[in-house]
């Protein structure tokens, strides 16, 4: 029996795919996780007011969901509610994950494999430059930068945000940097479907030239709400109806 | 055209993402490999090995020594590979058994005793200290003709005022404290260490109203000096702008959220390992 291993790139992390092989033929395959973080053993006893900067440093792709989680996780625990303002700020450090990890993980992480090259980086190098692929990564960069400003200005600091504290943040967002962000967000936003764009043909054009997306079972979509709309700060979860579910 | 590479051990890729938070160096340095961002296996030859992380497991170990071989110039980059960082908070004496314990609960690489600096097993360059380094810092590192400008310590490029007759008795926390913009954090009571922390971020957290927390480390005043010097001058500030007791202010450094990143040069001073020389520090 043979065991192949395969470290696995383009992740936050490191995991690896091993499978096994007898006389030919796939007898198992499993995906590993071989990094340990071991936050839930490492913060016990330290002070809890401090978690929402510590626990950040968990991951830096998802680092603002880890720090809003740590905020609203002691307001619950202290009964405090934060004030208006301060929940639409983090709902915008919310958002601004949103952007920067959605960039990451479609532009980033999966579109190489829809063009079938190392990185993004690749993609003009490799296919040649046309109105698709020209300063592809450039492009794919500025829209995650767009996201990661938008996480400074509602958070201060950049990859592990600071700004959300028990009760609320710690400062505002001044209406020049409100103005300023809003107009690169604007003219970010047709970057960002045109990108899109791209990587949905890629995908389709993958699907035709090896048979699958490579998720071809039934998916299930949640999303947080607030009363009756996306809200990414919200408490509630609600569950679409995913193909075949 | 300069070929780079990024060899990322265990850590949580904040500083990769830092630095993919800079385009302007797409399309003139080469990046071959960076596992968060390329299917590349081995680090091929490189000029410039930039290094994230902590060595925390034996495969880390095994990655570093192989990676370094290749490179001609190594850059220790980030908190967690010029300290280990803050899977250290798993050494404190309370948690240490539970920490481990855990790991082995999982299919993972043998852990070491502890999580060690890039520095305890290969040749050091370079350090570019912050959690993670600002994209500006990156492009200073990659692009050694560039003219880069910091300041010695947070402060300088904090902005806020200091008052002279706004003079705390306590620390506050942010369960008590409500944060004036402009004013220093330290005449607002709040435990700001920007005074004695190395400068070249642009200080965003104290501007956003978030005390320092001194992820890059002590300035060069400090560097070369064992972490009880560093610890003094932060007493001497907040002696001479507040009230506050010194035992207070004594025990408030020594908190994991301080501890982390306060010590994150000490070990090396006074120690038995070489001093890190503020030449080569960023």
């Amino acid at each position: 029996m043979a065991t192949l291993t395969f470290p696995l790139s383009r992740i936050e992390g490191h995991a690896q795919v091993v499978i096994e092989v007898r006389n030919g033929e796939v007898i198992s395959a499993h995906f590993q996780a071989t990094e340990y973080r071991g936050f839930e053993h490492l913060v016990q006893g330290g002070p809890a007011e401090q978690m929402p900067v510590i626990v950040p440093r968990i991951c830096g792709v998802c680092s603002t969901a880890h720090h809003v989680a740590a905020v609203k996780t002691l307001e619950d625990i202290y009964g405090i509610t934060p004030p208006p303002v301060a929940i639409e700020i983090r709902e915008l450090l919310m958002l601004g994950q949103l952007i920067q990890n959605q960039a990451t993980s479609l532009f980033i992480f999966t579109m190489p494999d829809r063009f079938g090259v190392a990185s993004i980086y690749d993609v003009e190098q490799n296919l040649g430059a046309d109105d698709a692929t020209a300063s592809i990564a450039t492009r794919a960069l500025q829209v995650r930068q767009v996201g990661t400003h938008l996480i400074t200005v509602a958070g201060g600091q950049f990859i592990h945000p600071v700004k959300a504290v028990v009760g609320g943040v710690t400062s505002g967002i001044s209406a020049e940097a409100a103005a300023q962000m809003r107009a690169e967000l604007s003219q970010m936003l047709p970057v960002a479907c045109e990108l899109f764009d791209t990587y949905w043909k890629a995908s389709l054009a993958m699907g035709a030239r090896i048979g699958t997306w490579g998720d071809d079972a039934p998916a299930c979509y949640i999303s947080a709400i607030g009363a009756d709309e996306p809200r990414y700060y919200g408490d509630k979860v609600r569950q679409g109806a995913g193909a075949g579910l | 055209m300069k070929r780079f590479a990024v060899l990322q051990l265990s850590g949580c890729a904040g500083c990769e993402v830092s630095l993919i938070n800079a385009d302007e160096w797409v399309n003139r340095f080469e990046l071959v490999y960076m596992p968060l961002v390329i299917s590349v296996y081995d680090v091929p030859e490189v000029d410039v090995l930039l290094i994230s992380g902590g060595v925390r497991t034996d495969e880390d170990l095994y990655k570093l020594r192989q990676a370094v071989r290749r490179a001609r110039q190594v850059v220790a980059v980030g908190t967690c590979a010029i300290s280990g960082g803050v899977a250290n908070l798993g050494d404190r004496d309370e948690v240490r058994e539970l920490f481990l314990a855990g790991a082995q609960r999982y299919h993972v690489p043998r852990l070491l005793p502890k999580s060690h600096p890039v520095d305890s097993y290969v040749h050091v360059d370079l350090y570019l200290p912050g959690c993670p380094p600002t994209s500006e810092l990156f492009m200073a590192v990659l692009d050694e003709g560039r003219e880069f400008k910091a300041s010695k310590i947070v402060c300088q490029e904090c902005g806020r005022t200091k008052l002279r007759d706004m003079r705390p008795t306590s620390l506050v926390g942010f369960q008590r404290g409500h944060v004036l913009p402009d004013i220093c954090l330290i005449n607002q009571g709040y435990l700001c260490v920007g005074s004695s922390t190395r400068g070249g971020c642009r200080a965003p957290c104290p501007r956003a109203g978030h005390p320092c927390v001194g992820c890059r480390g002590p300035s060069d005043v400090f560097i070369e000096q064992e972490s009880a010097v560093w610890l003094k001058s932060i007493k001497r500030v907040f002696a001479s702008m507040t009230e506050i007791a010194e035992q207070e202010i004594d025990e408030a450094l020594r908190s994991p959220q301080l501890a982390l990143f306060l010590f994150q040069f000490a070990d090396y001073a006074g120690g038995e390992r070489a001093v890190r020389p503020k030449e080569r520090v960023l």
